[in-house]
């Protein structure tokens, strides 16, 4: 028997590869193809000098790999962190590409960084890096070619420096032709209305689809959710405008819980002058850490981390639905306990799909020069899930399979049928 | 390919007293990670506000 440390050893990585291969077996998915999916297409490295503050060089390594482009250009974001290396952006690239596939995007995968803790330096320095790492990078990426996004450590002030940069390095006449070299910009330099939203509108969307198509209606539903920064919050405030009731919820600082519901908007408020913690809400009682998945709901949405939901507190989930707002929060042995149970899970690479699919959108706006309302995006959203939720739900029932394998399924086989139609050059 | 051993964890600020998970190892991405120390506060202040009285709770763990 594996023992806990060699199955969380296992890691993301093997996780994504363990499901590609069962897929793929399943589908019984053209060899050739299968071949170059295991592989990615590129991996970069960069080595390049900054000038700090006190006028010393650092020389900084950078990251970049495009896993597969199929579909259209690499899609997948830049992360600052002492960890990132190729290795570990290997398997997000890889999970980038399956999402991008699954919600019909024409995108393909990718996921890069810089190793470094941007703690450790000052906003100029920031600067100068972002804007170094981008020239270096040169034409690797570019908006028909590879399109990075934020992650970790990286947010919208960084990606306006990208562009900048990037465009800066064109002719004039060509400069604004270029924007869309990256997304989640902030909204004055081309970035996108709503994009903030994005992520948990999807996920709330997800919920309601499929609360819908059994039957079931939003009103008075209990749900718990963990992580309470963007994804956990803008989900709880479209399901509680929808009449779910908020019961739980778990941040890094503590764990609440109050069965005749919490407040969305009373907790955010509160959160803003506590310094970011829901802890001692007033209007809540606080629980144990252990007991939160062990609270009584209707719909558990994990919105913070991965490899929360394990075969160690799978059984004590009171839940008849799990909404993966977080990148893989359950492990393979959880998801098997819960289905067991006959708790249903909208997968990750669908549930929380909508960050992408904003980010596609914003990358039109700029390909076409226009600036598109917030109405306008949530209802572009809102079709462009409906029909890849849609798709899951009939694949899951047409194959007898989860919606996890499903959604698997759709965005393997939609590379592949691109593979077989245009075929491998020479 | 070689095992990834690194976290975000590593380097986040509330790692001593996350309490979203015990182990911190192999973690990929986190809504609530903040490497910045400036945002740290030990101990969360405690600041209710007075219109918001404490209504009598109701237990709801099975």
């Amino acid at each position: 028997m594996q023992t806990k440390e060699a199955k969380l050893k296992r890691g993301m990585f093997q996780n994504v590869m363990k499901q590609f291969n069962a897929v793929a077996d399943l589908i019984e998915l053209n060899e050739s193809i299968r071949k170059i999916l295991e592989a990615t297409n590129n991996e970069i490295v960069i080595h390049f000098p900054v000038k700090m503050d006190n006028g010393e060089v650092k020389v900084f390594t950078g990251y970049r790999v495009q896993h597969n482009n199929a579909l259209g250009p690499y899609k997948g974001g830049l992360r600052y962190h002492e960890t990132t290396d190729t290795d570990s952006v290997k398997a997000l690239a890889m999970w980038m590409t399956w999402k991008t596939s699954l919600v019909g995007l024409p995108f393909g995968g990718a996921k890069g960084g810089i190793k470094l803790n941007p703690s450790n330096y000052s906003k100029e320095e920031l600067e100068r890096i972002t804007r170094r790492f981008v020239f270096a990078l040169g034409d690797n990426i570019g908006p028909e070619h590879d399109i990075p996004a934020p992650d970790v450590n990286t947010n919208s002030q960084m990606m306006a420096w990208i562009s900048d940069t990037y465009m800066s390095t064109r002719t004039p006449s060509e400069r604004s032709n270029y924007q869309h070299v990256v997304t989640g910009k902030p909204v004055g330099s081309g970035g996108l209305e709503g994009r903030d939203r994005a992520t948990g509108y999807g996920v709330y969307l997800t919920i309601k689809y499929w609360t819908k198509n059994n039957n079931v209606s939003l009103k008075g539903k209990k749900f718990i959710v963990q992580g309470f920064g963007n994804v956990g919050y803008w989900t709880s405030h479209f399901l509680e405008k929808d009449g779910a009731i908020l019961v739980g919820v778990q941040d890094a600082f503590g764990s609440i819980a109050y069965g005749k519901g919490i407040q969305v908007e009373k907790l955010q408020e509160y959160i803003q002058y506590n310094k970011g913690s829901i802890v001692n809400y007033p209007n809540a009682q606080s629980i144990q850490s252990d007991d939160f998945y062990a609270l009584s709901c209707d719909i558990c949405i994990p919105a913070a981390l991965g490899n929360q939901i394990t075969e160690e507190n799978a059984y004590k989930i009171k839940a008849f639905l799990v909404a993966e707002g977080a990148n893989g929060p359950t492990s393979v042995e959880g998801e098997q306990i819960l289905l067991e149970k006959g708790i249903a899970v909208i997968p990750d690479i669908l549930c929380n799909a909508g960050g992408v699919i904003a980010s596609y959108f914003e990358w039109l706006q700029n390909k076409h020069g226009e600036l598109w309302e917030l109405e306008d995006v949530l209802v572009k959203l809102e079709k462009k899930l409906h029909k890849s939720f849609d798709k899951v739900v009939e694949v899951s029932r047409k194959r007898n399979v989860d919606m996890r394998t499903a959604a698997y399924i759709i965005a393997i086989e939609r590379i592949e049928q691109s593979y077989l139609q245009r075929g491998i050059f020479p | 390919m070689k095992t990834i051993d690194s976290s975000l964890c590593a380097t986040c600020i509330y790692r001593k007293s996350c309490a979203l998970t015990e182990s911190k190892r192999f973690i990929w991405s986190c809504s609530e990670f903040d490497s910045d120390e400036s945002h740290r506060h030990e101990e969360p202040e405690i600041k209710k506000p007075n219109a918001i009285k404490k209504p009598k709770l109701e237990l709801i763990l099975k």
